[in-house]
């Protein structure tokens, strides 16, 4: 008698078991975004630094240590305390450079940059045969990094590839609690149940209140498309959803509205014409809706996309038909619905040339930055200012030859 | 000795013998170095963790073959292998992205899937007791957050089973045919 209950008692156990193990996370059932009220007064005070910011545009580049180098990831360096308001703002780039992309000598590169500063030399953030090393898994090529910041530490997201394509894909983590002087060993993320493949990752996440990370990813294998993620603060996978398309989508930019509602622009790798994908979730991440794609030609290129201080939304894409020779600012003042061409970057009549693979960011002082892609030779960075975009006009940066 | 030799000769020529023989070559070669890694780490490179039940099932098979087979054959006939793994492959399609909805979702924080994990148990536990104790490891390893994944589904197949299973369906669909031809 006692025999024949015997398995179903230890599976109760086992139940009550993987119930401890999992508690609370097992319960929770709503998720906010961190994102601070519009009369938050750190708000207020830094909304007004920026429209207090005169009209402003520089450019510089960042050093090139490989004859090639892409997509480049942005951060803004926290201390662990608030820092005084007239401290220099500190950012960190990433990147991968090496002979050409997916070449087995690609690394990640790192740089830092500080008000009044050129960028530094660029170090070795990651090699491949660091990572295969540290991680005791075979590593054929890395990919896209991406930078997150929080007060006192950074982390590294990107992307690895063991066997096959970028299809094959998995992501990684680490971490550096000294400003990016170290990294720890990375860990990979379980995303996928079938070999763990394709999952990739490009753009910012997004925190929750409890300190958890929403990670807009994205997927390659049969078929494309964007992912969220829901990270616990020491980086490990606890939830998942879908921004389920008609069309192949990758590489989301989300920017949260309010605490439940976030809206995500998607590169459109379908076929015919084709432009920026758009996605909404009103229950903080659980669940994706797709929305009419935007009035923004998209050549199956990466967009950026944050939300500025002065409550508009700013996109970094190439809106052109078929190529990246052109790189542009939009705008949004209605929470994305409409958009308007606010200034074009840089471009080239050049078909072949690339400005593309944009990153965006606005510092604690009101500034934006943004760093993309530069020919595929090297990664470029330019600062202006709200008021800058607000003005009419057009100046391109030239494109210095090599 | 001759005779020992004939026996012995006997047993490799026996096909589940010289499998495990073959096995125990295979995993031998596993530790040797290549580019660096043992191949053993290339492997795992590519399938990462696999689930309890793969492990507590290959060791069975290897160390009691006797049992296993029986226990398939209670516990896993034919139809029940072959529903198995068209869900199986059904729930990879689906996750890899083919439609809306995404299964591998609902093993994050799987409060559904337990409660459907135990009225299962409920109503089968007592005839199917090996199933269910496959069940009870997987429970126990996901408890202790035994693999890397907090998924659900991850501790509880993986594809390299579901590979297996293919192969043992596709033996069972062959060898009826021959049966029934014969």
């Amino acid at each position: 008698m006692l025999s024949r209950w015997f398995p179903t008692v230890l599976f109760a156990g086992a139940l009550v078991l993987a119930f401890a193990g999992h508690w609370p996370g097992l319960l929770r059932t709503e998720q906010a975004f961190d994102s601070p009220a519009a009369d938050d007064a750190t708000i207020r005070q830094a909304r007004q630094q920026a429209a207090n910011l005169p009209a402003h545009f520089s450019w510089s580049d960042l050093p090139r240590p490989t004859p090639s180098a892409h997509a480049a990831t942005l951060t803004e360096v926290l201390p662990m305390t608030t820092p005084e308001n007239d401290a220099p703002v500190q950012l960190l780039a990433a990147w991968f450079g090496g002979s050409r992309e997916g070449a087995g000598d690609v690394s990640l590169y790192q740089s830092d940059w500080s008000t009044g500063s050129p960028w530094q030399p660029a170090g070795v953030m990651m090699t491949r045969e660091a990572v295969q090393r540290q991680m005791g898994r075979n590593i054929r090529k890395l990919g896209n990094p991406l930078l997150i910041a929080e007060p006192g530490r950074l982390q590294l997201y990107f992307v690895s590839v063991s066997y096959g394509g970028w299809a094959g894909s998995a992501i990684n983590r680490s971490q550096s609690s000294d400003g990016g002087r170290s990294w720890s060993t990375p860990q990979r993320l379980i995303t996928s149940p079938f070999f763990n493949l394709s999952t990739l990752v490009r753009n910012p996440g997004v925190w929750y209140t409890d300190g958890s990370l929403g990670l807009p990813v994205y997927h390659e294998f049969i078929n494309k498309h964007g992912e969220w993620l829901h990270l616990t603060p020491d980086g490990r996978v606890v939830g998942k959803s879908r921004m389920s398309m008609p069309r192949a989508t990758l590489q989301p930019a989300v920017v949260p509205l309010d605490r439940d509602h976030a809206v995500a622009a998607l590169r459109d790798a379908g076929p015919g014409e084709n432009r920026i994908q758009w996605s909404e979730t009103r229950d903080a991440g659980q669940t994706w809706v797709q929305k009419s794609a935007r009035e923004i030609p998209n050549p199956n290129s990466a967009a950026a996309m944050i939300g500025l201080q002065d409550g508009s939304l700013l996109m970094a894409c190439n809106p052109i038909a078929g190529n990246r020779n052109r790189l542009s600012l939009l705008r949004s003042t209605d929470r994305g619905e409409t958009w308007s061409l606010t200034r074009v970057v840089e471009e080239s009549p050049d078909d072949r040339d690339e400005f593309s693979y944009p990153s965006l960011l606005q510092d604690r002082h009101g500034a934006i930055h943004l760093v993309y892609t530069w020919k595929r030779q090297g990664i470029r960075h330019a600062v202006f200012s709200q008021a800058w975009l607000n003005n009419p006009g057009n100046p391109i940066v030239p494109a210095v030859p090599q | 000795m001759n005779h020992r030799i004939t026996m012995l000769r006997n047993r490799l020529a026996d096909g589940p013998v010289r499998s495990r023989l073959l096995l125990l070559l295979a995993a031998g070669l596993m530790l040797l170095p290549v580019g660096g890694l043992s191949l053993w780490r290339h492997v795992y490179g590519f399938t990462g963790d696999l689930a309890p039940a793969t492990w507590v099932l290959f060791f069975v098979w290897f160390g009691f073959p006797g049992v296993f087979q029986q226990w398939v054959s209670i516990e896993l006939p034919f139809r029940r292998r072959l529903l198995l793994l068209v869900s199986l492959v059904l729930f990879y399609v689906l996750a890899l992205g083919s439609g809306p909805v995404d299964p591998y979702a609902y093993g994050f924080q799987p409060r559904l899937l337990l409660l459907i994990l135990a009225l299962w148990v409920m109503l089968r536990g007592r005839v199917l007791p090996g199933l269910t104790l496959l069940l009870a490891l997987a429970l126990a390893v996901f408890g202790i957050h035994g693999l890397t994944s907090d998924n659900l589904f991850d501790y509880l197949f993986d594809p390299v089973l579901t590979i297996v299973l293919g192969i043992s369906v596709f033996r069972g669909v062959m060898s009826r045919r021959f049966s029934s031809s014969a």
